[in-house]
This record gives structure tokens, sequence and C-alpha cells, in this order.
């Protein structure tokens, strides 16, 4: 069994007046000890909404998310139960997830999992610290003295503070400098290694995760489309909509190609298209793809699609193949 | 002579502190040239002077020449001249170069209107040539809409076509991608390429994604510590890499990185203008550093024809007599890497 399951999450956004927009229309993942999985897709795609729903922070509007086999309730006003405390978050920006106005060892403490006094809640708060490759010295600080990236590492350590089984990281490391990003993911990667944590790195930078996750799923509208280990999907995709986002890619290979962007515009997730929801920019879509929606099947032992072009259980299709196929067709 | 040219540019603010210094920079007319650098290595900085703005209370030394005239003693009406028409730019978040409240058609006839004197219906004509230019689907209802009616990929293309009202001669594109998904990224990068090819417009672009670059630029100055480290011809700073500043700006992308490597970050922390350490900017945080780079301001040198580097080791050049050139291009890394 996996430590984090995520089974047929919807989440949907109500704004009085309004047609409610479905950011996340039915997505399942799951997360085992010390693995990586890397969440992909386009701004709107919903990530970061699934990424909330999963820790609590979004009220689903259906589905289910077990952290060793137990419901992980939303955050509310009361204490959150004690299983809960396994699921930890880091964010985006930590100019705004740092309280500037406490010293940043209160704000570690402030997570510890056992607290009897000031003394040894601030010793657990520099092992943490120094856990994230702070000097004992800063404990007394406060996170405007610190640079982007350290305050990254501040917050990591406070999310480190439960001793928590799954740390979701939303989009971590993108504020960051180049340099800075590669400590940042070089840290994330070596305490889900070290503790045997599970890791659900969301961005939009593919290759950041292409370097760091195990397993990648890729979501579009609100849907993911494609789950497969990292190496593979860098070798092959099943689905065309990962395709097109790998070819937009641009590469550092001398003579390298110009990046493809794809057909269209991402549509607004409140009119989703019907039938499969990447049809309409879809060079290789069938009849069939404007009408019936294809669900996530397993395609083999490892990857997963929801392609109509993908039969569940396999063989998988090449997608050279496919865009053959399609054109002696019509 | 060359569309644009920064001679000699030094921009120094009070305290006596250097934003930049000592930097020449050459863009010829159908050229995309990059600026490569962290932030507060002075990119922006270099390329806001050929439309003649400095940061407020600085003072500059050196010539910005843009079609030969020195922008930098322009009188303002002068100036006024220049901006959009010979050189426009473009930002990072189009949603500060767009007025919220105001729709998109006012926003683009404004310029047509100033500057070419066209009348109403003229310049609305002209406005929505522009969005199709720039691919916005239905232009003529486009133009009537809000900025906030589209997507962040569309507000950027929309503020091109905006820079593009006035056929400059040359656009300054600040990192006008970083904050827009690959797939959009791409869709924009497309977009400069068929311009310069279409119409021989130049582009400075600024970035710190050297994989953007790869792919966009023809030419490509790295920046540091307000100081050129290293230019030449993309292939031969990306590939022949001669600056140990520019190879560890390549090693630290996850893209540059062997697979199955950990990520090599640079040690310490960039270099600011109030934080510039004597000798070479980057002697602090360079492996290769000598007792010399930590007195000594390395100069530009030409180590082969158009590649120029400034440092005084020179670590990927010089090798004593007889000895085989480390090959570090990335093919050559990678394979290096899978049988270690």
């Amino acid at each position: 069994m996996s430590l984090l399951e995520v089974r047929d999450v919807i989440v949907d956004y109500k704004t009085p007046g309004r047609r409610p927009v479905r950011a996340v229309a039915g997505a399942s993942l799951e997360v085992g000890p010390g693995e990586i999985v890397g969440l992909v897709g386009e701004s709107g795609c919903g990530k970061s909404t699934l990424g909330r729903g999963i820790v609590g922070l979004q009220k689903l509007t259906s589905g289910s998310v077990t952290l060793n086999g137990v419901a992980v309730s939303p955050v509310g006003r009361r204490a959150r139960p004690k299983a809960d405390r396994g699921l930890q978050m880091v964010f985006q920006d930590p100019y705004s997830s740092l309280n500037p106005r406490r010293r940043v060892w209160r704000q570690v403490a402030d997570g510890l999992a056992e607290r009897t006094n000031d003394a040894s809640a601030r010793a657990a708060a520099i092992e943490l610290l120094e856990a994230v490759g702070l000097s004992a010295a800063i404990a007394d600080r406060y996170p405007h003295e610190f640079s982007g990236g350290q305050r990254q590492r501040i917050a990591i350590a406070r999310a480190l503070a439960p001793q928590p089984s799954v740390i979701v990281a939303d989009e971590a490391v993108s504020a960051l400098d180049a340099s800075t990003q590669a400590q940042i993911a070089n840290l994330l990667v070596g305490l889900a290694k070290e503790r045997g944590m599970g890791l659900l790195f969301i961005s939009h930078d593919l290759s950041v995760v292409r370097h760091i996750a195990d397993k990648v799923a890729v979501m579009y509208l609100g849907r993911i489309v494609e789950t497969a280990p990292t190496d593979e999907l860098w070798e092959s995709r099943l689905h065309p909509y990962t395709d097109a986002l790998v070819r937009a890619i641009p590469s550092l290979e001398p003579d390298a190609s110009a990046p493809v962007a794809p057909e269209g515009e991402v549509p607004d997730p409140a009119a989703p298209p019907t039938g499969c929801r990447f049809h309409p920019r879809c060079p290789v879509a069938m009849d069939r793809c404007s009408t019936e929606d294809p669900s996530l099947v397993m395609i083999d032992d490892s990857r997963a699609a929801a392609c109509w072009h993908q039969p569940a259980g396999g063989p998988a299709v090449r997608l050279e193949l496919l865009a053959t196929r399609v054109a002696e067709q019509s | 002579m060359s569309l644009l040219e920064v001679d000699n540019l030094s921009i120094l603010i009070r305290g006596g502190r250097n934003l930049v210094e000592d930097v020449s920079i050459t863009v010829n007319a159908g050229e995309i040239v990059g600026i490569a650098g962290e932030s507060g290595s002075g990119k922006t900085v270099t390329a806001m002077t050929s439309l003649g703005f400095l940061p407020a209370g600085a003072t500059s030394a050196g010539e910005v020449r843009v079609n030969g005239v020195d922008v930098l003693s322009m009188t303002p009406k002068q100036l006024q001249s220049i901006r959009g028409t010979e050189v426009a730019m473009v930002f990072q978040d189009p949603m500060t170069s767009l007025h919220p409240m105001l729709n998109i058609g006012t926003q683009l006839t404004e310029h047509l209107r100033v500057h070419k004197g066209l009348g109403r219906k003229a310049a609305w004509a002209r406005a929505a040539e522009l969005l199709e230019l720039v691919r916005i689907p239905d232009p003529e209802s486009a133009l009537s809409a809000f900025p906030h009616r589209f997507s962040g990929g569309m507000r950027q293309r929309i503020a091109i076509a905006m820079a593009l009202a006035c056929d400059p001669k040359l656009l300054i594109a600040d990192e006008i991608t970083t904050a827009l998904d690959v797939t959009v990224q791409a869709g924009i990068l497309d977009l400069l390429d068929r311009l310069r090819r279409e119409t021989g417009m130049a582009v400075v672009f600024i970035t710190h994604d050297l994989a953007v670059m790869n792919v966009i630029a023809d030419r490509l100055y790295v920046m540091y510590g307000g100081r050129l480290a290293e230019s030449g011809s993309i292939s031969q700073v990306l590939n022949s890499t001669r600056h140990p500043y520019t190879r560890a700006l390549i090693d630290a992308l996850p893209e540059g990185a062997a697979l199955g490597k950990a990520l090599v970050p640079i040690p310490g922390e960039p270099s600011t203008p109030d934080r510039r350490p004597a000798g070479c900017a980057f002697n602090p945080r360079c492996t290769f550093a000598v007792e010399s780079c930590r007195t000594d301001v390395p100069q530009l040198r030409e180590l082969e024809e158009g590649h120029f580097a400034a440092c005084a080791v020179d670590p990927f050049g010089s090798l004593p007599e007889g000895a085989v050139p480390l090959d570090l291009s990335l093919a050559a890394r990678k394979d290096s890497h899978v049988a270690s």
C-alpha cells in the first residue's frame, strides 16, 4: 500500500452567480515512502488546487485522500488530528509563508510533535535548521535577514518539524535563481531519500522535475492524463499532450531544434471541451475523442494514460505511429 | 555601423558604487543578441540605456549609440523621438505594461496616433493588424476587450504588439518569457524569430535561462557583477565555454547537469552592487581562482575570432605543450558521467 493515496478527487470553485469552475475533475495518484512524484502541467491546469486539496487546505467536492490508510481531514479552526500532521506543505513564496515578526526558531518549533519547554524546543528547532543546511547561529534572526533560498530552507525545516511522512512542495523552487534552485532541489531530494519521506513535487518546470522525480504525473485542465516513471516518460510519451509539453522545452544541446508550441490556447476551465479535454488541440484526435471522455487506465506495469489511442492493458502505441495512422484515415 | 553600439559603458550611482563597468555590446540589424546573468548582474540596466534610461541619480561614462547617435547626450525631446520608433521595450510582467482599466484598442492606438499621426479609424485598423501579427484570435473583438480577459501568454503577445506599433528597429525583451509556461514560451520565441526574419528587427533578449538563449539567440553576452564575463556566438559561449562563471551557470541548470546526478549549485552568493569583491567579481565563488584574481580586474581578451572572455586563468583554454584538451561539450560530459 502506498503512503499517500489520492482517489478520484474533484474540486469545484463556486462563485455566486456564476457556473462553478471544476479546477480538479477527478484525479488519482499515489506517493510511496522515499518516492518523489512530480506533478506537472501548465498554469491553470489545477495542479496547485490538487496539492492544496491533498493537504486539506482546500475542501474536496468529492473523492478521498488517505495517509497511511487514514483519511486526511480538511484544515479547520480546530487543531488537526495527530495523524494528519504527517502531511506537510512547502509553498512557492517563502516571503509570504513565514511570519516576518517572529524569530525563525520559534516558527520552526511551532510544528514540533512534542513540546515541553522553550529550551528543548529551541534545541530541536536548531537541529532541524542544521538539517536543512543553516547554522545554529541564525536561529534568533527574523525572516527579512535571509535571502530567498535561505528562507525556503527555513520553510522546509518548519515542514520537517512534525516528522512528516509526506511533503507536498508547490512550486517550491520556481521563484529562485538557477543556482539557488539547484541547492533547494538537491536538499529536498536528499531529505526524501534519507528520511524515507514521500515528496509530491508540484512544478511547471519540467527540466527540474526530470532531474529529481522518480515518477511524473502530467495534468491538463483538471485531469491527470499520463503517469510514468520519469526516465520512461522522456524516452517516449503515450499521451499527445505530454508529448506537446515535452517538445516545447528549450534544450541546451548544440544545434538544438526550436521548441514547438502546441496548437491553440488552453480552454477556459469553466467551460471545458466535451469528450477528451485535449481534443481541440490534439494533432491525432479522432471522432470519438470529441464525444467520449477517456479515463486514466494502466497501459502496462508502470505507465498509465487517458487517451483513446492507448488501450487499457497495452500494448502501448507509439505516438509517431499514431500520426501516420490518423493521416491515413483522413 | 551597427544598430546599437554600447561603448565602454559605466554607470555610477551615489556612494561611488558601479552598477555597470566598462561594458561594450554591439547589435546588428536582424540579429537576436542575448544578455545573460543572475539578478543584480547589470543586464537590465545596460539594456535600458539604449532607450536613454538611467537609474535615478546615476551618472554614466562611455557612449550608447543607436544608429550612430549617442542617446546618453540626447535632450528629452530627442529621446521621445526614438523611444517606440527606433527602440521599444517589453517587460517580464505584461500586467504592469497594460493598463487594467483601458481596453486593448485604446492602449494600442495611443502610440499610433501620437507617433504616427494616424486618425482614429486608421489607428484602430492598424491595431487589429498588429494583433493579427502576434496571432491573437479574432483581433477585432480583442481590441474592445480588457486585459484581464486574456491569459498570461496572450497578454505578453499584446504587450509585444504594443511595442511593435511604431515599427521599432530594435526590441529590448527583458525576461519576457520567464513567467510563462514552456508551451506559451515556445510560441513567443517563434514569434520573435519570425518578426526578425520578416521585418529585419533586431532583438536584445535578456534572460538568465541559457536553454532559451540556446534556441533563440545568435550571439550571447554573459554578465557578472556589472561586467562582461564572456561573449561570442551562441555556440562559442555555450559549447566551448571559456569563463568559469559561464561554465558554473550551465552546470547549475537542470538541462546542463547529467541525469541521475545531483544538480551542481554555484557556491556562495551572487555579487550585488553593494557587495563587489576586489579583483575579479567572481573570485570568491570560483574554483579556479588564483592570487591575482583577488586583486586585479581581468580584461576581456579575444580568445578566438569573435569569442571574448575576461578570465586571467582561462582554465578551459590554456594548456601546457602536448596536452590533450578536455572535451567539455555537453554530449561528452554526459557520456563520461554515464561511464563513471
